[in-house]
C-alpha cells in the first residue's frame, strides 16, 4: 500500500519533469531512459579519456602530483562524486538491457525499479563513504571480490552468446559491458574516494605494482575502450546518414581509443 | 464528462508547389467520441478543403492515417477527442506528418517510400518448406504460432518506426523487423540464412537500443521490442548453425 | 483545356491490373507464377497495396475441405445459391465452390497464418447461411486468420507479387480505358503525388477496384471505395450488373458505420431492442440471429422504424444493441479480440459489461462490372471485349445474385483472381504487338473542367447530401416514390457538382480534385443503382421494395444498366445461368428457384 502510494507519487513527479515528460507521453519512459544511458555512456567516455590522460603523467610523478592537487579543490570533489550518477546508472540499466535482450527477462518494469533503486543507493553510499572512508582495510581483498564476482558474470554472458546467432562485436559489447559492471563501481568507490588528498604518485605506482591490480587495471582499460568505442561507434551508426562520414568517424574513434590503449599499456608496462 | 470540446488543431502544412511549410490554426466544435479523422473531415467539409490528410479504412485495420499529435506517433481513427484531451490534458493539439519518409502535402507523407525498407526484408515466403503433402496444408501447432503471432498483426502504420530512438534513415525500422522476424520463426520458411543476413546487417536488429518507444506507440499493442530483442538474442533454430 | 494538364509518359505492359486489394494481387501472383517474365504494373488509389479494403475482412473464407466427413461442395452451392435469392449464375457458383479447398492450400502454402487446430490444422467455424444437408444444420466450414483473415489474405497476396518483380503504382487513378477498335488496349492514368498524366498500353486490362459503399451515408467500406471501377466502365459504355443489389451489414457501429463482425453472432451475441427483447426470433424461428445478412439487417430495421429502436445522442441515430455481456472471458480474449476492442477504441464502452450500439451499414456490392464466369467483361449483348477483365467486388460474374453469403467475398477475390490469371495469359499468347500510340481520349476534358468550374458549392457537403439521399431512400427499404425523388435529385446533384470551384489549384496531390473526380464517380454509381432499383418491382435478396415485398418469377433475370450520359440510362436483362439445374445431376431440383427461408 505504502510502496503503491509512494510509487504513484514519484511517477506523478517524473511525469512533470521538463523535456523529459514531453517524451514520456509520446515515447514512454524507456524511451527517456535509453537517452540517458546513452548520454551517460558519452559522459563517460569523456572522463575516461581525461582520466587516462592524467594518469599517464604518473611517468614523472612529480608532474602528476602537481596536477592531482587541481582535483582536490572542492567543486572537483562533488564533480568526482556526482560522476557516480552516470557510472552507476549506466552499469546497472546496461545489466537490465543485457537480462532483456539476451536472458529473455521481460518483466522490465520491477528490473527498472530495482535499477533506479540500487542506483540512489550506490550514489548516497559513495557519498557516505567519501567523508568516512579510511584507508587501512586491504584493497587487494575487495578487488579479489569484486573481479571473482563480476568474472562470473561475465562467464555467464559469455555462455549465453557463445552460440547463439548474431554479430561478435555487438556480443562483445555486452561481454564486456557485463565485466565492467560491477568492476567501474568497484573502481570508483575504492579508488576516487579522496580526490586529490591521498593519491600522491607514489601511492597510486605502488597500487599498481601489484601484478594483480595491475593485470585488472589492464583488463578494464581494453573492456571499457572497447565498451566506449563500440558505443560511440554504435551511436554514429543510428544517425548519420552518409557512408563516408561514418566510417571516417568510424575509424576516428577506434585510432582514439587504439591511442589510449596504447597509453595505458606503456603505463602498466613501465611502472 | 463533457459532452462537447472545444478543440484546436495546429496543423503542420506543407504546399510541395512552393516548398512552403507552415502551421495552420483551426478550431472546432467536437463531440465527444468523435475521432481525429472525423475532424480531420469536419475541417474538410466545414472550413478548409484544401487540407489534405490520409486515411483508408477509418478503423484501425490498415494503418493509412499516422500522424503526429503532440509529439505522438498515432492512428488519426483510432484517437477520439474525449480520450486525446484526457490523455494529454490539453484541448490543443499539434498535429504533424511522420517524418519516416518525404512529406508529399500537409499530413500525406509518401508512404511508398517508407514501404521501401519493408520490402528490403522481403515480407515473404522465400523458399517455402515442402507441405506434407502435395494437397495438403502443412501442420503447425498453436503453441509453434504462438511465438510469432503477435508479429503478424502488424499493419506497417509506421509509428514504430517514427518514434524510434534510431534514425528511419539507417534503421530498416521495427516494423520491417517483425516481418523478418516472422519468416525467420515460420517453420514453412526453408531460407533462413538470406533472412538473417538482412537482420543482422548494418541496417537490421543492432540499430536497435531497446527503448521500447515501438511497443509504447504500437496501435496494435504488439511488443515490437521483444520481437527485436529475440532476434538479437539469437537463440532459433538456425540450420546453417547447427 | 487547362494547360497544365500533360502526359508525361507512356508506359508499355503485358497487364495491367487497376486496383491493387486481394483480387487484383492474386490475379497477378497467379500470371507472375506461370510466366516469370511477364510485365504486371498494379495501380492503387491508396498509399499502398497493403492500406486496400480487402485487409479490413475479419471473418473468413468459405471452403469445403475434401477431408471433412460430413461437408461437401453441393452443400456449399446450394447455400450460395440459395443465399442469393436464386439471382447467382450457377456455372460461376460451380467453378468457385470446386476450386476453393484448392485455393486455401494456395494460401496457406505461401505462408498466410490461418488459425489452426490443436492438431495444428486448419481451424474451422461456422457462419450464418452455411449449412449441412440442405439447410439442415450449420456447416464448420469457414478457415479463418483470428478476425483479421482479410488481412492474412491480403499480405499474402501482396507478398507473392513483391516477391516477383510487379511494378506498383501507388496513388494513382485510372481515370479511363483506352480502346482501339473495340480491344481495351490500356488506360490512362493519374498520378496524384505528381500531378501528371502517364498512358500505359498494356495486353489485357484488369479492373479490380473494389466496391462502392461510400455512395451510402453508413458503410464499412474504406474511404476510398467510391465505385471508381463501375463509373469508369459505365463511361466507356459497358454494362453494371444488378447495381441495385447491395448488402447492408447488419451490424455496423453507430457513428462511422464500422463492421461489427458477423463472428459477434456466430459465437453467440443476441440481438436486442429497447425493451430488451430478443426480437430475430420474431424474424428467424430457427437461425435466429445466424440467419443471412439481409434478413437481419432488415429485422434491425424493421425494429427501428417499429419505434423499438434507441436513439444514440452522440450520433443522432438510432439503433439496436447487441448484447455480449453473457459471454465468457475466454470468448472475449480469444475469438472476438479485435471487434470486440472495436468497442472499446472507437466508442469508449466495454462489451463484457455494457451493451453495444449497431445498426445496419453498407456493407457488400453484390453487382458490378458484368463478367461471364472467367471474368471476362463483356457489354450489353453479352459479347466479350477483348483485353478488360474484370475481378473481386467491382465485378458481378455473379456468384452472389443479390445477397451475398459471409465468407464467400475473400473466397470470390481468391479463385476469381487466379481464373483471370489464367485467361489473361491466354489472351496475350494470342497477342501479336504491341498497340500504337494514337489513342483518344478525353480526361484531360474531364480535368480541365474540374479545376476551371465555378460555383459556390463545396465537393463535401454535396457528397454529404447524396449519402443521406441515398441512405434514405435507397437503403434496406426502398419505395417507387422515394426512388422517383432520388432520381431526380441526383441530377441536381451532378449539376451542382458541376458548379464547384476547387479551392486548391495544384496538380500534386490535391486531395480536393481526387474527391471531386470521386464525386463523379459516386454520382454516376447512385445513378445506376437508382435506376436499377425503381426497375425491379420486387423484393429479392438485399433488394427490398416496401410496394413489392415478394419476389416475383417474371424478374427471375439479372438488371444490366447501360448509362449513355448521366441523364440517359438503360435498362436491359441478362439471363440467370442455371448450368446446375438443367445438368440434371443428383440433387438438380435443389437449384431450381427455391424459396428463400430459414
Amino acid at each position: 500500500m505504502v510502496k503503491k502510494r509512494l510509487e504513484r507519487f514519484i511517477s506523478h513527479r517524473l511525469d512533470q519533469v521538463p523535456i523529459a515528460s514531453v517524451y514520456v507521453k509520446s515515447r514512454g519512459w524507456y524511451f527517456v531512459i535509453a537517452w540517458a544511458h546513452r548520454l551517460c555512456g558519452i559522459l563517460m567516455v569523456l572522463f575516461a579519456s581525461v582520466h587516462i590522460y592524467t594518469l599517464s603523467f604518473l611517468s614523472t610523478p612529480a608532474l602528476y602530483d602537481a596536477k592531482i592537487k587541481f582535483f582536490g579543490l572542492a567543486p572537483f570533489a562533488f564533480l568526482s562524486w556526482m560522476l557516480a550518477i552516470p557510472v552507476i546508472f549506466h552499469a546497472l540499466n546496461g545489466g537490465r538491457l543485457i537480462l532483456y535482450e539476451m536472458f529473455g527477462s521481460r518483466n522490465d518494469n520491477s528490473m527498472t525499479r530495482w535499477v533506479f533503486s540500487l542506483s540512489i543507493a550506490f550514489v548516497f553510499l559513495q557519498g557516505l563513504l567519501m567523508m568516512l572512508w579510511s584507508r587501512s582495510v586491504s584493497m587487494l581483498f575487495f578487488w579479489l571480490v569484486a573481479a571473482t564476482i563480476n568474472s562470473s558474470l561475465a562467464c555467464i554472458v559469455i555462455s549465453k552468446s557463445w552460440k547463439a546467432t548474431g554479430s561478435i562485436f555487438w556480443k562483445f559489447h555486452r561481454i564486456t559491458g557485463s565485466f565492467l559492471l560491477i568492476m567501474v563501481p568497484a573502481h570508483l568507490m575504492l579508488m576516487h574516494l579522496q580526490p586529490g588528498i591521498s593519491q600522491e604518485a607514489a601511492m597510486v605506482i605502488a597500487r599498481i605494482q601489484n601484478p594483480f591490480i595491475k593485470w585488472i587495471d589492464l583488463g578494464m582499460l581494453f573492456a571499457m575502450l572497447y565498451h566506449g568505442g563500440y558505443g560511440l561507434i554504435s551511436i554514429t551508426g543510428d544517425y548519420i546518414e552518409s557512408k563516408v562520414l561514418q566510417n571516417g568517424l568510424a575509424a576516428l574513434i577506434f585510432l582514439t581509443m587504439a591511442a589510449f590503449g596504447w597509453i595505458g599499456t606503456r603505463l602498466a608496462i613501465m611502472i | 464528462m463533457a459532452s462537447h470540446y472545444h478543440i484546436t488543431l495546429k496543423i503542420r502544412r506543407y504546399d510541395p508547389e512552393n516548398r512552403r511549410s507552415w502551421i495552420q490554426n483551426y478550431h472546432l466544435e467536437a463531440g465527444r467520441i468523435l475521432r481525429f479523422v472525423d475532424l480531420f473531415r469536419k475541417i474538410n467539409n466545414e472550413q478548409d478543403p484544401t487540407f489534405s490528410w490520409n486515411s483508408s479504412c477509418e478503423h484501425g485495420q490498415c494503418g493509412t492515417c499516422s500522424v503526429k499529435i503532440n509529439g505522438k506517433p498515432l492512428l488519426a481513427c483510432e484517437l477520439l477527442v474525449e480520450n486525446a484531451v484526457q490523455y494529454f490534458n490539453t484541448p490543443v493539439f499539434n498535429v504533424e506528418p511522420l517524418e519516416v519518409a518525404p512529406v508529399v502535402r500537409d499530413l500525406v507523407f509518401d508512404l511508398t517510400k517508407a514501404y521501401k525498407r519493408i520490402d528490403q526484408v522481403k515480407p515473404y515466403v522465400i523458399s517455402p518448406a515442402n507441405p506434407p503433402s502435395d494437397q495438403d496444408e502443412y501442420s503447425i501447432s498453436p503453441n509453434e504460432m504462438k511465438q510469432y503471432i503477435n508479429a503478424t498483426r502488424c499493419i506497417n502504420c509506421f509509428c514504430c518506426s517514427s518514434a524510434c530512438i534510431s534514425s528511419h534513415r539507417n534503421f530498416l525500422g521495427p516494423n520491417a523487423m517483425l516481418a523478418s522476424m516472422i519468416r525467420v520463426l515460420d517453420p514453412r520458411e526453408k531460407e533462413k540464412a538470406q533472412r538473417l543476413k538482412i537482420l543482422y546487417g548494418h541496417r537490421g536488429v543492432y540499430r536497435c537500443h531497446s527503448s521500447r518507444a515501438c511497443s509504447f506507440v504500437c496501435p496494435k499493442e504488439i511488443d515490437v521490442a521483444h520481437f527485436v530483442a529475440l532476434a538479437k538474442a539469437g537463440r532459433f533454430n538456425d540450420p546453417n548453425n547447427e | 483545356m487547362n494547360n497544365r494538364l500533360r502526359i508525361t509518359a507512356t508506359l508499355h505492359c503485358d497487364l495491367l491490373i487497376i486496383g491493387s486489394g486481394g483480387a487484383g494481387l492474386r490475379c497477378a501472383a497467379n500470371v507472375l507464377d506461370k510466366r516469370p517474365e511477364t510485365r504486371v504494373i498494379a495501380l492503387t488509389k491508396n498509399a499502398h497495396p497493403q492500406k486496400s479494403h480487402t485487409s479490413t475482412a475479419q471473418g473468413g473464407l468459405a471452403a469445403v475441405d475434401p477431408g471433412d466427413p460430413e461437408d461437401k461442395t453441393i452443400y456449399h452451392m446450394f447455400d450460395t445459391w440459395k443465399g442469393s435469392d436464386c439471382t447467382a449464375d450457377q456455372d460461376v457458383i460451380k467453378k468457385i465452390c470446386d476450386s476453393s479447398w484448392e485455393q486455401i492450400l494456395w494460401l496457406e502454402n505461401r505462408g498466410m497464418h490461418f488459425s489452426r487446430n490443436p492438431k495444428g490444422k486448419l481451424s474451422k467455424r461456422t457462419f450464418g447461411g452455411h449449412t449441412l444437408n440442405f439447410g439442415e444444420t450449420s456447416a464448420y466450414r469457414a478457415v479463418f486468420e483470428a478476425d483479421r483473415t482479410g488481412k492474412g489474405m491480403m499480405d499474402t497476396c501482396w507478398g507473392e507479387s513483391l516477391k516477383r518483380n510487379i511494378s506498383f503504382l501507388n496513388q494513382s487513378i485510372g481515370t479511363e480505358l483506352l480502346f482501339k477498335a473495340g480491344r481495351c488496349v490500356g488506360c490512362l492514368v493519374f498520378k496524384l503525388k505528381e500531378g501528371e498524366f502517364i498512358r500505359i498500353f498494356s495486353g489485357a486490362t484488369v479492373l479490380a477496384t473494389g466496391g462502392s459503399g461510400q455512395v451510402f451515408k453508413i458503410t464499412t467500406n474504406c474511404r476510398q471505395n467510391t465505385g471508381d471501377g463501375p463509373a469508369v466502365a459505365l463511361q466507356a459504355g459497358l454494362p453494371m450488373m444488378d447495381p441495385e443489389a447491395i448488402q447492408f451489414h447488419p451490424t455496423g457501429m453507430i457513428g462511422p458505420g464500422i463492421l461489427a463482425s458477423e463472428t459477434l453472432r456466430s459465437v453467440g451475441g443476441i440481438l436486442r431492442n429497447k425493451d430488451m427483447e430478443p426480437f430475430m426470433a420474431h424474424y428467424a424461428p430457427r437461425m435466429k440471429e445466424l440467419a443471412p445478412r439481409d434478413l437481419v439487417a432488415r429485422a434491425i430495421a424493421s425494429e427501428i422504424r417499429k419505434k423499438r429502436g434507441i436513439l444514440s445522442s452522440d450520433h443522432k441515430v438510432e439503433h439496436v444493441w447487441i448484447d455480449l455481456r453473457h459471454l465468457p472471458d475466454a470468448v472475449h480474449e480469444q475469438q472476438i479480440p479485435e471487434v470486440s476492442g472495436f468497442f472499446k477504441k472507437f466508442l469508449n464502452l466495454d462489451p463484457k459489461s455494457e451493451l453495444c450500439p449497431v445498426h445496419p451499414s453498407s456493407h457488400y456490392q453484390m453487382g458490378g462490372i458484368s463478367t461471364n464466369a472467367f471474368g471476362e467483361a463483356q457489354d450489353h449483348l453479352q459479347r466479350r471485349v477483348p483485353g478488360l477483365f474484370a475481378i473481386g467486388e467491382c465485378a458481378a460474374a455473379s456468384l452472389h445474385g443479390f445477397n451475398r453469403l459471409g465468407t464467400n467475398s475473400l473466397l470470390e477475390l481468391i479463385t476469381m483472381g487466379k481464373f483471370v490469371g489464367n485467361k489473361v495469359l491466354a489472351y496475350l499468347d494470342h497477342l501479336s504487338k504491341e498497340p500504337t500510340a494514337t489513342v483518344d481520349f478525353i480526361s484531360f476534358d474531364r480535368f480541365s473542367q474540374y479545376l476551371e468550374a465555378r460555383g459556390k458549392n463545396k465537393i463535401g457537403q454535396i457528397r454529404i447530401d447524396m449519402q443521406e439521399l441515398m441512405t434514405e431512400n435507397v437503403g434496406v427499404f426502398r419505395t417507387e416514390e422515394g426512388l422517383s425523388k432520388t432520381i431526380d435529385a441526383l441530377r441536381e446533384l451532378k449539376d451542382r457538382a458541376d458548379q464547384t470551384a476547387l479551392g486548391c489549384k495544384s496538380l500534386r496531390m490535391n486531395q480536393e480534385l481526387l474527391q471531386r473526380w470521386e464525386l463523379d464517380n459516386l454520382l454516376t454509381v447512385s445513378m445506376a443503382i437508382s435506376q436499377a432499383a425503381l426497375n425491379r418491382r420486387e423484393s429479392r435478396g438485399a433488394h427490398f421494395r416496401d410496394d413489392f415485398p415478394e419476389r416475383d418469377d417474371a424478374f427471375n433475370h439479372h438488371t444490366i444498366v447501360i448509362m449513355g450520359s448521366f441523364n440517359k440510362v438503360e435498362i436491359k436483362k441478362r439471363e440467370i445461368d442455371m448450368s446446375i439445374f438443367k445438368a440434371k445431376d443428383q440433387h438438380f431440383e435443389k437449384f431450381d428457384f427455391i424459396e428463400r427461408a430459414y
